[in-house]
């Protein structure tokens, strides 16, 4: 991706949009394609950008090996907290996912780890941290990092697509629209819904990995869960209807939260009232409303 | 042991309040109120304003009935026109909500911790088992435990009670049966943050008023429902207490990994018996 000659405040502003779209793509995608509702998804992304502040910090692993570990430790968390979380369906799961991501707050937070996850403050990156003998602050130029968010959005976009097209995501949708009857049929149900979940925890994980090395720092907030929110409230005010709109969503938002806290502090209370209004008056959010406004102008022209 | 069993106690005795509430709106309105927490905080904080206006024991008594005016206002407004739509609108509805009246908390008292002080008829220790305990806490466990026994009293030996539960079980029947079932709702959602008020307002001299301070009580309320199983009452406050006992005595003796306790019980509960202690299998 080119810089499209935007300035570096701008630009650096873009990236972090492009890396969370990947959180609320991993939501919006797995309540489209299995009807499954997660406000827990911070867990994966605050987990996996500690993991690699951690590692590089205070078991001085190498940047690489660390990305690695953390990429496979969102899955296996993915999988255990999927596991757990679908022996309730419906509302009991969003609460669940809710539950489990708290833990994972509370535990980082706790005075124990506070040597290696530095309570309240954080985790920051060492400045000698190189990856593949590009420097830290090489790697956050965003010569670099724009396009490596970039290249790991297409990827996970092309990776929700081949999904939707297989006979993996056809097993998913028949869960979402009757569980009961699809045991009938020779399906498990819960097993589809777990490796599904895994596959957005990967994602998540890959974008609180990108957030680590962009930022140089991690804190709780990664794992709070107004973060999850923030996933969920993005790829709904895009729209689940189709692929692009989580991702969309969460530019949009990104964006205007820029604006919004350039003049007031109340960003929570405006971010709480367009959710409100997108489920009340636009269910289908940005992209079912683009859908329709193409319409029109097709069926005018 | 003693004291840590009236610690277990006294914290119970809070989330008794917060996830029978929860559980009754699950069960009539088959919403999960992910706004509880702040609605929780909702008490705490009019029980501040109250109470410097005035004294503890009036704030006592109107934190809870405004927390619960906006409840029933909560149930007219915003719940009932939407009863149309899919259960997750309205549960996502509740956690834009509280992401608002978090942030409105901070608006209007800030964001710096408060205090409340208990009254002064409640504020010293008293001699229990060769050691001293806060008659605070005392107060709450007893205050928690009473609510309890009133909330089961109502449910089971009220016509009132007999309506919330027949409404619970099978509304088209209730309704043919002459009961009044959407004003039965109303009242159910007005007594569950009701409820989650008076958990606030008495909780307000324990911990200290925060604007997040709803956010650990929702979590624990719902590990609560989970480990009672769902819509429950009866499973609710029995698991309450227990989870209140896990996460004291955890305190006291698991030291630092502690905080992971509920979360623990919570997860064994689901491999165990996924549909709580009270549940049924589905």
């Amino acid at each position: 991706m080119p810089l499209l000659g935007i300035d570096e405040y701008n630009i650096k502003l873009l990236t972090d949009a492009v890396i969370t779209s990947l959180g609320a793509l991993a939501v919006g995608f797995l309540l489209r394609q299995t009807g499954l509702l997660s406000l827990g998804h911070a867990l994966f992304f605050g987990s996996a950008g500690y993991l690699v502040g951690i590692s590089v910090r205070s078991w001085a692993l190498p940047l690489l090996l660390a990305i690695g570990l953390a990429l496979l430790a969102a899955v296996v968390l993915g999988l255990v907290v999927g596991a757990l979380s679908v022996r309730l369906s419906g509302i009991g799961f969003a609460m669940l996912t809710l539950v489990f991501g708290q833990a994972a707050l509370v535990w980082m937070t706790s005075t124990r780890l506070r040597e290696h996850a530095g309570g309240q403050d954080g985790v920051r990156l060492p400045y000698s941290t190189e990856l593949l003998g590009v420097s830290l602050s090489e790697l956050q130029d965003p010569r670099i990092m724009w396009p490596v968010a970039w290249l790991t959005l297409l990827l996970a976009l092309a990776g929700i697509i081949l999904i939707r097209r297989s006979r993996f995501g056809l097993i998913l949708e028949a869960m979402r629209e009757n569980a009961d009857r699809a045991p009938y049929i020779g399906l498990s149900v819960n097993t589809p819904r777990i490796l599904a979940f895994a596959f957005t925890a990967l994602l998540a994980g890959a974008a609180g990995i990108l957030h680590v090395l962009h930022r140089g720092f991690i804190a709780p907030e990664a794992l709070h869960w107004s973060t999850s929110g923030e996933f969920l409230i993005q790829s709904l005010i895009g729209g689940i209807g189709t692929t692009l709109g989580p991702a969309v969503g969460a530019v949009v938002l990104v964006a205007l939260e820029e604006v919004v806290t350039g003049f007031s502090e109340r960003w929570p209370t405006v971010l709480g009232l367009l959710l409100i209004a997108v489920l009340v008056f636009f269910p289908g959010g940005i992209s079912e409303g683009a859908t329709r406004a193409w319409r029109w102008i097709r069926r005018a022209a | 042991m003693a004291i840590q069993l009236l610690n277990g106690l006294t914290y119970g005795a809070l989330l008794l309040s917060t996830a029978v509430g929860l559980a009754l709106m699950f069960g009539l309105r088959g919403v999960v109120n992910f706004a509880h927490g702040a609605l929780y905080a909702l008490g705490a904080y009019l029980g501040y304003s109250i109470a410097q206006q005035s004294n503890y024991w009036i704030a006592l008594v109107l934190a809870p009935l405004v927390a619960a005016g906006i409840g029933a206002a909560l149930d007219r407004f915003i719940l009932r026109p939407l009863d149309g739509r899919p259960r997750i609108t309205l549960v996502l509805l509740t956690f834009g909500l509280g992401l608002v009246l978090t942030d409105a908390f901070r608006w209007i008292w800030g964001s710096d911790q408060l205090l409340l002080n208990p009254p002064a008829a409640l504020a010293g220790t008293v001699g229990l088992a060769g050691s001293t305990y806060p008659v605070y806490r005392l107060f709450i466990a007893a205050t928690g435990l009473l609510t309890g026994l009133a909330l089961i009293l109502l449910l089971r030996r009220t016509s009132f009670g007999l309506r919330i539960r027949t409404a619970s079980a099978a509304p088209d029947i209730a309704a043919i049966h002459g009961v009044n079932v959407s004003a039965v709702q109303t009242l159910v959602v007005a007594l569950a943050v009701g409820l989650a008020g008076l958990a606030g307002v008495l909780a307000a001299p324990l911990f200290t008023v925060t604007p997040d301070m709803g956010a650990t009580v929702l979590v624990e309320s719902f590990i609560v429902i989970v480990v009672g199983g769902l819509a429950s009452m009866p499973g609710a406050m029995v698991a309450a207490l227990v989870i209140g006992m896990v996460t004291t005595s955890a305190n006291a003796y698991l030291g630092s990994y502690a905080t992971l306790a509920p979360y623990i019980v919570v997860a064994m509960i689901l491999i165990i018996r996924p549909h709580g202690l009270a549940g049924e299998r589905a």
